[in-house]
This record gives structure tokens, sequence and C-alpha cells, in this order.
């Protein structure tokens, strides 16, 4: 659990970019409380929660405030948002999974509680009365016989109580704002053009990038002429980088014209052949038998043989890009033996991580700000655009914004891998599903994680592979499910719900289609989910 | 942006072809970011990500300029060419129908 246990009493506000500019008394300036990673509270009466999560219209920089707004019983509104970076006291800043919330409600809840108590203990012992007459309400400690302070008065004192490892938290009974609906935090910002996305980020004397991205999967840059890039009106810098050669302009469009003008030759490496087309039909003939179990109930597909009636049919799902509608960017400036990134990422930690290593420095040195994000669906999982944007700027003596065009994301993301399905239902003489087998052929792959050729071979990896496949909701005597490894050179990494989508469009058409070939087959009763449900990218 | 009334890509208008005329930007649509369609936008908390949001509104904000009592199904072809990767259309499609002084159903 994410707790930073220490008091901190400082001569001045520590890393308030919020607060610059606000004019403060010496005096109300000296003191903070900061009882955990997530909450600041200052002597003006400035309330501070640190986001842990990255905002990608899922509602997180608006869901976690209210959490820490109903324990530390403020107005939502008095809450202000910082966004947390790698380094600022948080263990894990990744956002993925459909789990900030379930991840952080007992934290958050927790973080600002323990605030609220430490309030509460120092207005009761300024007061001399028992803690258990005081209650906290609207940024303010009532006592018992009316008197109150507000929390800008108490926050000195309070920041040398012990931070409680467990205080009360509120009963639902009582909640205010949690269970109600609040307005989007951003909202606002987003129907004035204000908010500010990685695309936005804006630097002095900043300059764009694009690169001049690979023709197939694996290719490498053999030569290249840089002549007519460089001639192009605003183009300063062109040089090879890990993932292909960098144009470097005054200008995104001066980048992209430079690009144009480009002459790379590429070694296209054994993947210049690999086509879509070619791999589906590898695909649906994998599924013509089946692959490594995943899962068996009863007799599995040897209950089809003694099946009355059989139906069946074969899926075929493409390779899917994320296509999130901010471009794919990053913007990095590399200066004094460190890094500043601002990035639109759902994983500040691993950018930090993957950033240093690249650059040969600490993690300490590299700062990642996060922006809003224009979309995520797993693709800001990837590092690969930080780890370009540090490339390109460690050899220009600028910040850099390395951008995207549609096409490069299209072609240069790593992409949810594209299957084949075959299920196959057996029916009893009364029309009753009775035997259930559903093959699945695709490429369980993680351009995040590598997988072992044992992994691949192995039952448990390739179930744990199968989601939408093997966690059927359907009550059948007889199932059986299975995996077939088909390799493509592509790409693969997390999408939205990962292997869950194409699963599940075959198995919910087959579903359809039994329903419609009704009588002589009834469809599968329905179930709630088990467990083992989806999870999301 | 708009163009005029006309909402228009500001990535296909060229400088030169821009020379002499007018555009207002989802920034300058109002001072205090309250004009018809943002509040709209906010009453009907349309926006997820909200990167795409600025094209919608001004797209319905052209509309209501040039058509100033619309049908739902001009407002909706308003919308027509725009792509929300999260799925904001039922919502969007109810503040427009809000900012045109339109109630009902989705």
């Amino acid at each position: 659990v994410t707790t930073r246990r220490d008091f901190l009493r400082v001569a001045a506000l520590a890393g308030g970019g919020l607060v610059i500019g606000f004019r403060l008394g010496a005096d109300e300036a000296a003191v903070e409380l900061r009882p955990n990673a997530w909450l600041r509270l200052t002597a003006d009466g400035r309330i501070t929660f640190l986001v842990g999560r990255s905002e990608m219209g899922q509602g997180v920089r608006t869901a976690l405030p209210m959490i820490v707004a109903e324990e530390l019983a403020v107005d939502l509104s008095a809450v202000e948002l910082e966004q947390a970076w790698p380094g600022c006291g948080f263990d894990d800043l990744g956002t993925g999974g459909s789990s900030s919330m379930e991840d952080d409600w007992d934290r958050v809840r927790t973080a600002g509680a323990a605030a609220r108590e430490m309030l509460v203990a120092t207005a009761a012992a300024r007061w001399g009365v028992d803690v258990a007459t005081c209650r906290a309400e609207s940024g303010r400690v009532h006592a018992g016989d009316g008197r109150s302070l507000a929390y800008a008065e108490l926050v000195g004192d309070a920041a040398a109580q012990p931070v409680p490892a467990s205080p009360p938290l509120k009963p639902a009974s009582e909640y205010r704002i949690v269970g109600g609906t609040a307005a989007r935090s951003d909202g606002p910002a987003i129907v004035r053009g204000t908010a500010r996305y990685g695309l936005d980020v804006r630097r002095p004397d900043m300059r764009f990038a694009v690169l001049a991205r690979a023709p197939s999967f694996g290719a490498t840059v053999r030569t290249f002429d840089a002549a007519a890039a460089l001639a192009a009106p605003g183009v300063e810098a062109c040089f090879r980088v890990p993932r292909g050669v960098a144009v470097v302009a005054r200008s995104t469009w001066a980048a992209l014209r430079g690009r144009e003008a480009l002459s790379v030759e590429w070694d296209e490496g054994p993947h210049a052949v690999f086509s879509s087309e070619a791999h589906a039909d590898r695909l649906v003939a994998a599924v013509a038998e089946p692959g490594i179990t995943t899962r068996r109930d009863g007799a599995g597909r040897d209950a089809l043989a003694g099946a009355a009636a059989r139906h069946e049919a074969t899926y075929l799902y493409p390779f899917a890009a994320h296509a999130a509608i901010e471009p794919v960017n990053a913007t990095a400036q590399v200066r004094d033996g460190g890094c500043e990134i601002w990035s639109p990422t759902q994983t500040p930690e691993a950018v930090r991580r993957f950033v240093a290593e690249q650059l040969g420095v600490a993690p300490e040195a590299v700062r990642v700000h996060t922006t809003l994000l224009g979309g995520g669906f797993g693709r800001r999982l990837g590092w690969d655009m930080e780890l370009d944007a540090a490339a390109v700027a460690a050899r220009v003596p600028h910040p850099v914004q390395v951008v995207w065009t549609r096409e490069d994301d299209l072609r240069h993301g790593y992409f949810q891998a594209a299957s084949a399905h075959r299920l196959i239902a057996g029916f009893d003489a009364g029309g009753r599903l009775v035997a259930w087998e559903h093959r699945k052929a695709s490429t369980p792959h993680n351009a995040r994680r590598p997988v072992t050729a044992e992994q691949l071979r192995d039952p448990r990896y390739l179930a744990g592979s199968s989601w939408g496949v093997n966690d059927t909701p359907y009550h059948v005597p007889a199932v059986e499910t299975s995996y077939a490894v088909v390799e493509a050179p592509v790409p693969i990494g997390p999408w939205r719900a990962v292997f869950s989508p194409p699963s599940v469009f075959a198995r919910e058409s087959f579903v359809d289609e039994l329903a419609a070939c009704r009588p002589p087959w009834a469809p599968p009763a329905s179930s709630p989910p088990g467990p083992a449900a989806h999870r999301s990218a | 942006v708009l163009e005029g009334d006309a909402a228009v890509r500001s990535c296909q208008v060229t400088l030169a072809a821009a020379a002499g005329r007018r555009y207002t930007t989802i920034e300058g649509l109002s001072a205090d970011g309250a004009s018809r369609c943002q509040a709209a936008w906010l009453d009907e908390q349309v926006s997820q990500c909200g990167y795409c949001q600025a094209g919608m509104i001004l797209a319905v904000e052209s509309l209501l300029r040039r058509v100033p009592r619309p049908t739902r199904e001009q407002l909706d072809g308003a919308l027509d060419d725009h792509l929300c990767r999260c799925g904001s259309y039922p919502r969007a499609r109810l503040a427009a129908r809000r900012a045109a002084g339109l109630g009902g159903e989705a």
C-alpha cells in the first residue's frame, strides 16, 4: 500500500506547480499536512489531491477526488487536482485492466480518512475536549458546543499528529458524494478547448519530428540520403534512431514534408512477404483440428460424437489497431544528464524506467509528466513513443515532440492479434445443448512482455490467453476449449479487453446462430459470468 | 474550426486559402465557455476523453447559426462525420438537441 507516513514541515510549499502566483504570508506558507502520497493540505486552505491514474475518458480524475472528498469531509469543489508522477511517492501509477477504482477504493478512502482523523484530533486537543465529541464537515471540525475550526487553521499542528494506519471509514449510509453524480472535473476545459493532451504540449524553443518507419515488420535501415529532406524548408536535422530515420523540423508540417523527401533504403528482412490474407488462411486451417486443450468439462469434445444433431461455424477476426483519436505522440527534452518526458501515457513508471535505460541514466534523472490522454485502449500501455522521443531529443538541443501520423499509428502500433474460431455445438434428441467446443487459433504474444516457446506449449499459459473462450458463461454439460498457436511477425499487445473481443464476438455470434436455428435446437441457458470474467486493457 | 459560420477542418485549410477569412476556434467560441453548445455539452456530460469534442461542438454551432430551428435529422447530420473513439454519440445527440432547444429522448 502506498502510504508515505512522513510528515513534512517545509520552509516553503513543496513541488507546487499549482501554487505559483499565489502570494501568502510567510507563516501560512510554512506549513503543510502531507499524511500520504495523495493529499497535501496547506494553511492557506488549499487541498491538493494527487491523481495517481491516467485520465483517458474513464473519469478517474473525477471519481477518485469524489472518494477522497467524501472521507476528508470537504466539498468536491474544494479539491484541487495535480497529476502524480513517478517518484512522487506512489507505488503504482499504471492505468489498465479497468481496475483503477477497484484498486484505489480502499487506499484513497483511507488516505482521506487519515487526514480527517488527524485534523479532528488536532482540534480536540486545542479545545481540550474528547475527540469523540468532535466531527468533521465541509472542511471544518465542529465541537459539541458549537465551536468550529477550519482545516486551514489546523494543518500546522495536525502535521505533528501520528498518521492513523486504519482510520475509521464512513459507513455508506453517510455518503454525500460517493454514489451520486458529479460534473466531470475536466469538462469545462474540454468544451473551452483548454484541456491539454500530449499533442498540446508546447515547450520553449521546441522542435517537431516524425520518423521514417519500416515498410515491413522487422525491417532495418540499410542506408539513407538526407540531402533532399534537409533541403526542405524548416527541416533542421535528419539522423538514424533505433526505429527508423528521424526528421527534425521547426513544425510538424515541415517534418512531414522532409520525410516525404527523404530517401531510405531498407533491409526488409524475412517478413516483407507477410500478408494478412495468407495469415488468415493459416488461422482458418489451424482450427480445422483441435489445439491444446484449455478447458474440459464432462466428456469434452467426445460428447459431440453422441449428439443427435450438431451445428458448426467458423469465425475470422482481423488484426485490430487501437486508433486512439489523439495521434500517438510524446515530447522529450534531454539535458544536464537528465530527461523530461511529456506524454499521454498509461504507464508513466515504465516510461521512466525504459527511457532511463535507453539514455543510460538513473531513473531519478527522468521526470515524466502525464498529460490527459485522447484515448488509451491499451495503446498507451506501451512506451515505444517515449523511447522514440528520447532517442531524438538526445541528439537535439531542444525539446522535441515526436508525432505519429494516423498512417504511422495504423501501421506501426502493436495490434490485437488476428484469430480464427471454430465452434461446434451438439444437441440431444430433445433439442438441449449438451456439448460445446470452441477452438481458437491466434498469436498470444505481447509486445510488452515477450512470450517463451515453453509458454506457447503450456496449457495453463494458453488458458490465461483464452478470455472469452474458456470462461464461457453458458452452462453446458460437456465443454472443450482449445488454443492453436499460429505465429505472426506482427507486434501484438494489449488492446481494450485484450483477448476477449474476438472470442466473445465468435461465441455470441454462434449463440445467435443456434437461436436462429430452432427448432430443433434450443439456445443454451444463460448464467452470470464466473469470477474469471473479462479484464480489459 | 468555424470559417465564418461554416464548420471546416483546420488541417485541410492552407494559410493561403485562409487569407481574408474569419476563423473561430473552440477557444474563441465564447469568452466564458458558456455558449449554447458548450453549456449543453456540460449539462449532458458528453465528453469522455474529450479529444473529439471541439469538432462536434463547432459542427452543431455552425448548423445553429445557419439553421436556427433545425430538425433532429439535421442535428444528427451535423454530427455525421465526427468520430468519437470513446462512443459519446448518444450524449452528443442529446446535447445537440438541448442546444437547439429541442427536448426529448435519444
